[in-house]
């Protein structure tokens, strides 16, 4: 059985020692796609982390039985099922925010986190230790979309989750929003500051001179 | 047995499959009624929206107030005339999608610009708005074509000079995101607004330019920007609108001259949301 402190590990380490944005570079193609909007962010994250959870469980729990040939294919295949699952229920309870993410949650498949912990976490461990490492993960990843959204909204659009904050030019307040917010490669400066700000902070996360 | 035997790889990717199939059929089965549900209330949104009767970020239960102004009419594109049968197709329910590609109800398109799909259907619902005096105010047409990648969905709003466009905007396809997906945008659709369909001669003459407008162009009032990155995209919803309003020219002359069905009070069993909690449709 795995111990109360594997447990804490296993969920506070995603968030910022061990962020998957931040210091694995992982899932970035979404990270960008989707946070101009802090609503479409918030979705995604919760999205991510349903499906990270439900995959690490799933292959956790027939980890001893996966033939090593064909192990990539399982973990595909079960992705790629919860993800249509996650898709059809957005559809069905949240049709406008599935429209306004349309196909990124299909992309959800081929978000590297997903993969990269039912390889690296999942088929090693006990089915409840990785829920915990997935909701860890979802959140880790979560916590970095939303802040990419919300600079990228309140300084594109001057919104917060869709209420007026500044009021901007075309809407006759005094506002100018940054162009460049609303477009993807202000997440690139963005999470190249995040990356910045947590190997500062914590130094041991820097790799050494090669 | 070892994992790696023959039988053992087999028996689990058979049964992974087995299991993951099953899960997502169910969810599909039990969820489709109301992502259908949500699909036609979204549909519902951008008619009443065309129609000018809700504004852009109008609210799910502000859908079915509005739609009950409108007045939904089977056309029928070969014989020129409105199916006043209700019989044969109930206004309110038909949807020209379900007959696009069955036999003897479709069309082979003709004429100088085509929509890029082989087949279109004989008969579509246009939607009638009226005023209080019954006088026509808007007419509502729905148009389609192929894109770049996929079957593009539109409506077209033309008000009673049957030439000044009142609102152009898609609601279904599948052209990729952030280029030509932007047909959707609400910004792009509001560009137009206030353009004329037809020039002096009634040549149907509305489409998208490379690049942005200059007002001072003899020919501004029939022209849009461009979307830049989805060249290909335009140059369908170009084909589709020079086609569909070559096809709707019948249609709007009868309109001009008076020939106006009787109104169907059809009332259509889903034309309310079952609660607003699964019916977030709508435009942004």
């Amino acid at each position: 059985m795995a111990t109360a402190k594997e447990y804490k590990e296993a969920f506070l380490s995603p968030l910022f020692a061990t962020n998957p944005i931040a210091l694995s570079v992982l899932g970035i193609c979404s990270a960008l796609a989707v946070t101009t909007k802090m609503d479409t962010a918030l979705t995604m994250t919760i999205a991510v982390t349903a499906v990270l959870v439900c995959s690490n469980f799933a292959v956790s729990l027939i980890r001893n039985h996966i033939p090593s040939s064909i192990r990539m294919i399982v973990q595909m295949v079960i992705i790629a099922a919860m993800v249509m699952i996650v898709d059809l229920v957005l559809q069905a309870f949240a049709f406008k925010l599935s429209k306004s993410l349309s196909v990124f949650v299909s992309l959800i498949i081929t978000n590297c986190i997903i993969m990269g912990r039912a390889e690296a976490f999942a088929m090693k461990n006990p089915p409840v230790l990785s829920i915990v490492d997935g909701l860890g993960n979802g959140l880790g990843y979560g916590l970095i979309l939303m802040i990419v959204s919300f600079l990228r909204e309140f300084f594109g659009s001057g919104t917060i989750f869709g209420f007026e904050v500044l009021k901007t030019v075309n809407n006759g307040g005094w506002y100018m929003p940054n162009g460049l917010m609303i477009l993807a490669p202000s997440a690139f400066f963005i999470i190249g500051l995040i990356i910045w700000l947590f190997k500062t902070i914590n130094p041991k996360l820097q790799e050494g001179d090669k | 047995m070892s994992n790696n035997s023959l039988f053992k790889t087999f028996f689990v990717a058979i049964a992974v499959c087995a299991v993951c199939a099953t899960l997502v059929s169910t969810a599909n089965v039990v969820l489709r009624p109301i992502i259908e549900q949500n699909k036609l209330n979204f549909k519902r949104g951008n008619i009443v929206l065309a129609a000018g009767l809700v504004e852009p970020g109008y609210k799910a239960s502000d859908i079915a107030p509005a739609f009950e102004k409108i007045d939904p009419q089977v056309y029928d594109l070969l014989k020129e005339k409105f199916v006043t049968n209700a019989d044969e197709f109930n206004p309110a329910t038909f949807d020209e999608r379900v007959l696009m590609n069955k036999d003897g109800y479709t069309l082979v398109p003709e004429g100088e610009v085509k929509p890029g799909v082989p087949t279109v259907p004989r008969y579509v619902t246009i939607y009638l708005v009226r005023n209080d005096k019954g006088e026509l105010e808007k007419v509502i047409l729905p148009f389609f074509g192929k894109g770049l990648w996929s079957t593009m969905y539109g409506f077209i709003a033309l008000n009673n000079d049957f030439t000044t466009v009142g609102r152009l905007l898609y609601y279904d396809q599948l052209e990729t995101a952030g280029l030509g997906g932007e047909v959707e945008n609400p910004m792009w659709a509001d560009k137009w607004i206030g353009k004329k369909a037809y020039d002096e001669s009634g040549k149907a003459e509305l489409k998208v330019i490379k690049g942005t407008v200059d007002p001072s162009d003899k020919n501004a009032a029939h022209i849009v920007d461009g979307i830049s990155g989805a060249t290909l995209t335009c140059n369908g919803v170009n084909n589709q609108i020079g086609y569909w309003l070559n096809e709707y020219k019948g249609l709007l002359a009868q309109l001009k001259a008076g020939q106006l069905p009787p109104e169907s009070k059809t009332v259509c069993a889903n034309a309310t949301p079952k609660s607003d909690d699964n019916s977030k449709g709508g435009a942004k």
